[in-house]
C-alpha cells in the first residue's frame, strides 16, 4: 500500500474520531458554544496525529509481526495514555480552564488506550487487506492463465474426426489417384501448420481465419466432391476484425454433419461477416435437413462459446437457430482491428507475491482473538485505575456497588457485542457497508447507555452525568470498530492463505498443461517432416501403408493424458 | 464358406476402403453398401448380413442407434468404425466389442476378421459385449451413476452409500470422502470420482472439493466471490467463483 493510501485511511479515521467528539460533546449538557469547543476539541485530537505515524512506523518494522511487535506497541499505548491527559491538561489551560491531571488521566486512561489498539488493529487489517488484494490478482491471473492452457490444449484436440477421416480417405484415394492423394495431403500438412500457427494466438484477424476456413473446405470438397460446397461473403471491411483463433471451423464442421451429411445431393454452407454499427455478426448456415445439435457435439460448440468470451467477454454471443430445415450459427462481437500484440506465451505467472504470509503459527480462532484482545485491554485498564488510585484522588472515588450496577447490563452487553461484531464482521465489507455498521454500532451504543442507565436508577437510585455516558459511547464505537477490524481481517488472512496454498496447486496444474502443449509444438516439425515423407512415398501401397502409421502415431499424440489433478501433498 | 457383409459409412471412399480390404480375406462377400442410418437399418432387415461393419458418425440415426436396433441373437455382428470417438472407444474396449480405427490399416482389418470370423464359427455374434458397450454409452437417456463407493484401508474395506457422502475432498491424487463424521480415502483422481457422481446431487464447488446439495445447509460469502458453503453436520467447504454458477443452477 503507498504511503498516500495509508496516509488517506487514516486521516479518514482521524476525522472520524474527530467528528464523533465534537457531535458528543456538541450534543452534550456542556453548553459551551462550537467556537470554544472545537478551540479544545481540535487540538486535543490532533495529538493523535504524530502518534498514528509513530504507531504505523512500529508496526511495519517487521513483515511477519512477531509478539515483541505487540509488547513494544502495548508499551507506547501505555506512554501515550501518560502523556495524553498531560497534552490536553496544557490545552484546557490555554482556554482558561484548569484540571488535575490525575482526574484526566484516570477519566482518558481507558478511551485512550482502545484508540491506540484501534490504530493497531486497524493497520493490521489493512496490511492483510493488502495481501488479499496482492493474491486476488495473481489467483485470477493464474485462473486465467489454465483457463488459457485448457483452451489450447483444446483446440489442437478439436477436430481429431475431420483430421482422421480426411487421412484414411488420402489412403484409400491413393489407389486411385496417387497425384491426387498427394495433393490433398499436401493441403492437410498446410491446414496442420495453419492450426498450429494460429492457435497459440489469443486472436487473429477475420482475412487468416477465413484463409484457414477455406483451406478446410478444400480438402471436404476433395472428399465429398459436389456434395459439400462452401461460400464465403466477407466484403474487405471486415477482415481486419479481430476474432479468436480456429472460430468457424467447428461451426463448418458441424453444420456440414448435420446439415446434409445424409442427403445424396449434399448441400452449401454459407459463412456470412458483416460489420454493422461497430459490431461484427457472423453467420454460419447451412441448407439441409438435420437432427439438432445432439449433446456430444456440445463440446466443440462450447469451445468456441468459450473462445470468444475470452477474448471480448460478455460483448459476444453466439447463438444457434433453427430456421425451417436450416440450421444458423449466429455470432456477433464488437468490431475492432487485430491489436500488434503477437502473444504466443502461455506461460505460467511468477508465483513469487511481494508480500509475505503471516506465519502459520500465528493463526488462532477468532473467539481466542477476541479473548486475547479483551483481557489485555481489561488489564492494562485495571492496572492503570489501580495505579492512578494509589498514587492520587481519583476523580470518581471507587464504589463497589457502582461496579455492580454497570456490569449487570456492561457485561451481558459487552458479550452481545463481541458476538454481534464478530458475526458482522465475518458478513459485512467494511467500507461497502459502511452504513450498515455504523447504524449497528449507534444502536447498540444507544442500548447500552439507555439500559445502564435505567439499571443505575432502578439499583442505586442516581444517574451519571451525561458526559460520562458519552464517554460509553466512544469507548462502544471504538470497541466496535476494533472487533469488526479483528474479525474480518482474520477472515481475510484465511482466505489469503488458502489461496496461498491454491496457488501453487493451480501453478503445477497450468505447467503441466503447457508442459503438453509444449511438447506438442515441439513435435510440430517432426509431424510436418513426417507428412513429408509420407507425400513423397513412391508407390500407392507405400503411401497407404505410412498415412496409416501416421495416424497412428498422431494420434498417440494428441489422446490427453490423464490429468494428474487435485492439490499435492 | 463365405460371410455376408454389409458396410455403413457415410462417406463414399471409406466404403470403397472397407470393400477392398474385405475382399483381400477371401471369405467376405459385400452384400450391401449404405450411407446412413435410416438405410442400414432397412437392408439389414431385408439382407440378413453376417456381419456388419458400422460407421458410428452417420447422418440420420447414428451408428449407435443403429446397432441398438439391429443387435439380437438372429443379428448380424458388429464391428464398429470410428475416426475418434474416445467415449465409444473405452466403452469398446472394456466390453471387449470389435471395432475399428480410421484410417483402418490392412493388418488392423485383418486381425478383427478372424476375430470375427471366429465368432461366427462358434455361432456367437457378440450380442452381449455390444448389448454392454451400448449400455455403458447409453449416458444420454438413462445415466447410471455409482451407488456405491468402497474405501479401503488397512486391509479392510468399508462399503460406503454414496447417498451418504457429505463431501469429498481432493488431496494429491487421492479423495477423501466426508460421510457422518468419518472420513474414507480413495484412491482416484477427484475429475474421475466426479465424472462416476449424479450431477444432480454432487456438484464440485472447487478444483479439490465436491458437495453433496442435499448437505447444504448455508451460503455464506467470503471474499473475491468466494463463498463458504456450510453442510448440516457444521462442516465448511470452500466455494471458489469460478464455480459459483454451476452451483446456484442446482437450486434453479
Amino acid at each position: 500500500m503507498t504511503r498516500r493510501a495509508l496516509a488517506t485511511t487514516f486521516g479518514a479515521g482521524w476525522l472520524a474520531l474527530l467528528g464523533m467528539r465534537i457531535a458528543m460533546n456538541y450534543a452534550g449538557a456542556s453548553g459551551r458554544p462550537l467556537p470554544q469547543l472545537l478551540m479544545v476539541i481540535v487540538p486535543v485530537t490532533a495529538f493523535w496525529l504524530p502518534v498514528i505515524g509513530i504507531a504505523l512506523w512500529v508496526d511495519r518494522r517487521t513483515a511477519t509481526r512477531p509478539a515483541g511487535i505487540f509488547i513494544a506497541q502495548a508499551l507506547i499505548a501505555l506512554l501515550v495514555a501518560i502523556l495524553e491527559p498531560w497534552f490536553v491538561q496544557q490545552v484546557l489551560a490555554g482556554v482558561g480552564l484548569a484540571r488535575s491531571y490525575i482526574t484526566l488521566f484516570v477519566g482518558r486512561f481507558d478511551t485512550n488506550i482502545l484508540i491506540y489498539a484501534v490504530i493497531v488493529v486497524g493497520d493490521l487489517a489493512l496490511t492483510r487487506l493488502e495481501a488479499f488484494r496482492v493474491r486476488e490478482r495473481s489467483a485470477a491471473r493464474l485462473e486465467q492463465a489454465l483457463a488459457d492452457a485448457q483452451l489450447h490444449a483444446l483446440a489442437i484436440q478439436l477436430q481429431p474426426h475431420f483430421l482422421f477421416n480426411a487421412l484414411q480417405f488420402v489412403a484409400e484415394s491413393a489407389h486411385d489417384d496417387l497425384p491426387a492423394a498427394r495433393r490433398t495431403l499436401s493441403h492437410l500438412r498446410g491446414l496442420m501448420a495453419q492450426a498450429f500457427a494460429l492457435e497459440r494466438r489469443v486472436e487473429v484477424s477475420l482475412r487468416e481465419e477465413l484463409s484457414f476456413l477455406t483451406a478446410y473446405g478444400e480438402i471436404q470438397q476433395s472428399r465429398f466432391g459436389d456434395r459439400f460446397r462452401l461460400i464465403v461473403d466477407a466484403p474487405d471491411d471486415v477482415m481486419s476484425a479481430a476474432v479468436p483463433p480456429l472460430l468457424l471451423q467447428p461451426l463448418v464442421e458441424n453444420a456440414a454433419r448435420h446439415g446434409f451429411g445424409s442427403r445424396g445431393s449434399g448441400g452449401t454452407i454459407a459463412v456470412t461477416a458483416r460489420a454493422n454499427e461497430g459490431v461484427l455478426s457472423i453467420v454460419v448456415a447451412d441448407d439441409g435437413v438435420g437432427p439438432p445439435v445432439s449433446v456430444r457435439d456440445g463440446q466443440g460448440l462450447s469451445v468456441t462459446r468459450r473462445r470468444l468470451e475470452r477474448l471480448h467477454g460478455e460483448a459476444a454471443t453466439f447463438k444457434l437457430v433453427r430456421m425451417g430445415d436450416r440450421t444458423e450459427a449466429r455470432l456477433r462481437m464488437p468490431l475492432r482491428e487485430v491489436q500488434p500484440i503477437p502473444t504466443g506465451d502461455h506461460s505460467a505467472p511468477a508465483n513469487a507475491s511481494p508480500v509475505p504470509l503471516e506465519p502459520p503459527g500465528a493463526r488462532m480462532p477468532v473467539g481466542m482473538g477476541m479473548v486475547l484482545f479483551w483481557s489485555g485491554l481489561m488489564a492494562l485498564v485495571i492496572s492503570a485505575t489501580a495505579v492512578a488510585s494509589l498514587i492520587g484522588p481519583a476523580a470518581a472515588p471507587f464504589r463497589i456497588e457502582r461496579l455492580i450496577a454497570d456490569e449487570i447490563v456492561g457485561f451481558p452487553f459487552w458479550l452481545a457485542m463481541t458476538v454481534a461484531a464478530v458475526a458482522v464482521g465475518r458478513r459485512l465489507p467494511i467500507v461497502r457497508a459502511i452504513a450498515v455498521h455504523a447504524a449497528i454500532g449507534i444502536t447498540l451504543t444507544m442500548a447500552h447507555v439507555l439500559l445502564g442507565d435505567a439499571v443505575r436508577r432502578a439499583v442505586l437510585g442516581e444517574t451519571y452525568p451525561l458526559e460520562a455516558y458519552q464517554q460509553w459511547a466512544v469507548w462502544d464505537m471504538l470497541a466496535y470498530t476494533a472487533l469488526v477490524l479483528i474479525a474480518r481481517s482474520h477472515d481475510l488472512r484465511d482466505w489469503v492463505s488458502e489461496k496461498a496454498r491454491e496457488e501453487v496447486a493451480l501453478s503445477a496444474e497450468v505447467r503441466a498443461v503447457n508442459a503438453r502443449l509444449d511438447r506438442l509444438h515441439l513435435m510440430q516439425a517432426d509431424l510436418m517432416a513426417e507428412l513429408d515423407r509420407v507425400i513423397a512415398s513412391p508407390t500407392m501401397e507405400s503411401l497407404d501403408r505410412s498415412v496409416v502409421e501416421f495416424a497412428e502415431f498422431l494420434r498417440a499424440q494428441i489422446l490427453p493424458e490423464p490429468s494428474a489433478e487435485g492439490v499435492p501433498a | 464358406m463365405t460371410i455376408r457383409v454389409i458396410v455403413a459409412d457415410d462417406e463414399k471412399a471409406a466404403r470403397t476402403r472397407l470393400t477392398r480390404l474385405l475382399s483381400m480375406t477371401g471369405d467376405a462377400e459385400i452384400i450391401g453398401q449404405c450411407a446412413d442410418g435410416a438405410s442400414t437399418l432397412a437392408q439389414v432387415k431385408m439382407l440378413r448380413p453376417d456381419v456388419l461393419f458400422l460407421d458410428i458418425e452417420m447422418p440420420e440415426g447414428s451408428g449407435l442407434d443403429v446397432a441398438r436396433a439391429v443387435t439380437s441373437k438372429t443379428g448380424p455382428a458388429i464391428v464398429f468404425v470410428t475416426a475418434f470417438d474416445q467415449y465409444a472407444v473405452r466403452a469398446f474396449e472394456v466390453h471387449a466389442a470389435d471395432y475399428l480405427l480410421k484410417p483402418i490399416g490392412e493388418e488392423r482389418l485383418a486381425v478383427a476378421w478372424d476375430r470375427v470370423r471366429d465368432h461366427l464359427r462358434r455361432g456367437d455374434p457378440g450380442t452381449d459385449r455390444v448389448l454392454a458397450a451400448l449400455q455403458e454409452l447409453n449416458t444420454g437417456k438413462a445415466p447410471a451413476y455409482r451407488e456405491r463407493i468402497l474405501a479401503t484401508r488397512d486391509g479392510r474395506s468399508t462399503v460406503i452409500l454414496t447417498a451418504d457422502v457429505e463431501w469429498a475432498e481432493a488431496a494429491a491424487n487421492y479423495v477423501k470422502l466426508h460421510v457422518a463424521g468419518a472420513t474414507h480415502i480413495i484412491r482416484e483422481p477427484i475429475s474421475v470420482l466426479e465424472a462416476q457422481l449424479d450431477p444432480l446431487r454432487f456438484v464440485r464447488v472447487h478444483r479439490s472439493a465436491i458437495v453433496n446439495v442435499d448437505q447444504v445447509r448455508e451460503i455464506q460469502p467470503w471474499f473475491s466471490g468466494d463463498q463458504v458453503i456450510i453442510l448440516r453436520s457444521g462442516a465448511k467447504v470452500k466455494m471458489s467463483r469460478t464455480y459459483r454458477k454451476a452451483f446456484q443452477e442446482r437450486f434453479g
